[in-house]
């Protein structure tokens, strides 16, 4: 992000045009994200936990923000908020920083409503412009200031996006979410759309 | 316990949980139950209070576990979805009376912590100690059919940290012997009187044999000072789904 940075200011500074967003070269990264500046995409996708629809909107051509609502049919409702930022980008690989926090608001039995973090690192590889994979890494901690539902989990996970025209783009994950006393598979897939 | 909220803004909260949260969680609920009957004393649950606990714990999924399946988890072993674990401390004759009954009737399983000194051999000689009446023998060998788990509470509930080492060995030691000897299967677990221990009354019930141990609120996941909840008089079950409940991420994964 501070290379993006600075190469923003090296081009003003000299009068230059900006690179074109990396959306432009390698479509696949797009649908991705983070947005370009000024961009916004809606993705919705279903699966295990969640099923969820995300609105982004690229802050700069390496920021975007989101605002996501997660739900789950054993009983969870999620509103939250999602950061995305480039950290760095070499050809047809990028480094993505995700953070997202949130309020579970659950009507389950045994569950409680929590608060919750998410910090992950996304490293994508796009060996054609129009598809990209992706392994991701995350840790997560929810909260309600409980010590007993003070608890936090580490999550692996890879997929692929395939961007198609006119902005339309199809992606799909596999992974494992890691507790204290058990794991279990999460996954999703979806589709979204930039415009 | 319940209810407790550090005095944390957001951001500092946040930022604590994102240190400690790699360390922290929470092991298999552990519920402390004394007395059942229709005494004033806020340690005595009332009977209509156990059935509605009881009846909340089976409607909403949980399951009662024993210490020996959850530290045997710990070990490699599988707990079913929804683990509690239910503990009566002293071996009031209510245990028997109450409790039991209670417990076969849905199916439920709890550990009782025996007083080993105050097991009478028959009704006719029953120990009353604290104004309470106390279990005998045949009456803990019914805990024991009924497949109730059977664990040690020391020979005379002693505050285990004064005691000089041979007192702290015969409270220890000689609490599960008896029990052994009269149930003829292995005494596994034991509960510190008064929830009151030390590192050198930790030691020596480690080196008595014992596979874990169950302490008060100030208790962790160490096997030896197992965390309870104490069940006091007045707990609804609203309060009971609130000590239970759990945020989704550990439902989730549990249940994998």
């Amino acid at each position: 992000m501070i290379a993006a940075l600075l190469a923003v200011s090296a081009a003003a500074a000299t009068g230059a045009l900006p690179t074109p967003p990396v959306e432009d070269e390698i479509p696949a990264f797009g649908a991705l994200g983070p947005q370009a500046a000024g961009a916004t995409s809606v993705t919705a996708t279903g699966g295990r936990p969640f099923y969820s629809l995300r609105v982004a909107h690229g802050l700069s051509d390496a920021v975007d923000l989101a605002a996501a609502f997660d739900y789950s049919p054993d009983g969870v409702y999620r509103p939250a908020i999602e950061a995305r930022a480039r950290a760095c980008r070499a050809g047809p690989a990028q480094l993505v920083a995700r953070l997202l926090i949130g309020r579970a608001f659950t009507s389950g039995v045994g569950m409680a409503d929590t608060n919750d973090g998410e910090f992950a690192l996304q490293l994508a590889v796009a060996p054609i412009s129009r598809a990209a994979l992706f392994v991701e890494g995350s840790l997560l901690g929810t909260t309600d200031f409980t010590r007993e539902r003070t608890a936090g989990f580490v999550q692996g996970a890879g997929g692929i996006v395939v961007a198609l025209p006119g902005g339309f783009s199809l992606l799909g994950s596999l992974g494992i979410l890691q507790g204290v006393r058990g794991h279990r598979t999460v996954g999703s897939s979806g589709a979204s759309v930039r415009f | 316990m319940v209810g407790s909220r550090p005095m944390l803004s957001w951001g500092k909260g946040a930022l604590l949980c994102a240190v400690l949260c790699a360390a922290c969680g929470r092991g298999v609920p552990i519920l402390m139950y004394h007395s059942v009957g229709g005494d004033s004393d806020l340690l005595t649950v009332k009977p209509e209070e156990l059935d509605a606990q009881l009846d909340y714990l089976q409607s909403s999924g949980f399951n009662t576990v024993t210490l020996r399946e959850v530290i045997d988890a710990h070990n490699g072993g599988k707990l079913p979805p929804k683990p509690v674990v239910l503990t009566f401390d002293d071996g009031y004759v209510d245990a028997a009376t109450e409790a039991l009954p209670r417990l076969v009737q849905r199916g439920q399983k709890a550990t009782f912590f025996i007083i080993s000194g105050f097991c009478a051999q028959d009704a006719s000689t029953r120990v009353t100690h604290w104004q309470r009446q106390f279990l005998t023998w045949p009456e803990v060998g019914g805990l024991r059919d009924a497949g109730m788990e059977i664990g040690s509470h020391t020979v005379d509930h002693r505050r285990l940290p004064h005691l000089s080492a041979a007192e702290l060995q015969a409270e220890v030691h000689d609490s599960r012997a008896v029990l052994e000897s009269f149930l003829g299967n292995p005494v596994e677990f034991f509960a510190y009187p008064y929830n009151d221990q030390s590192r050198w009354v930790r030691l020596a019930v480690e080196k008595a044999g014992y596979r874990g141990a169950v302490v008060g609120s100030r208790g962790n996941s160490d096997p030896f000072t197992l965390q309870r909840v104490t069940m006091h008089r007045g707990i609804t079950p609203a309060d009971l789904r609130s000590m239970l409940t759990e945020s989704w991420e550990s439902s989730y994964t549990e249940g994998g």
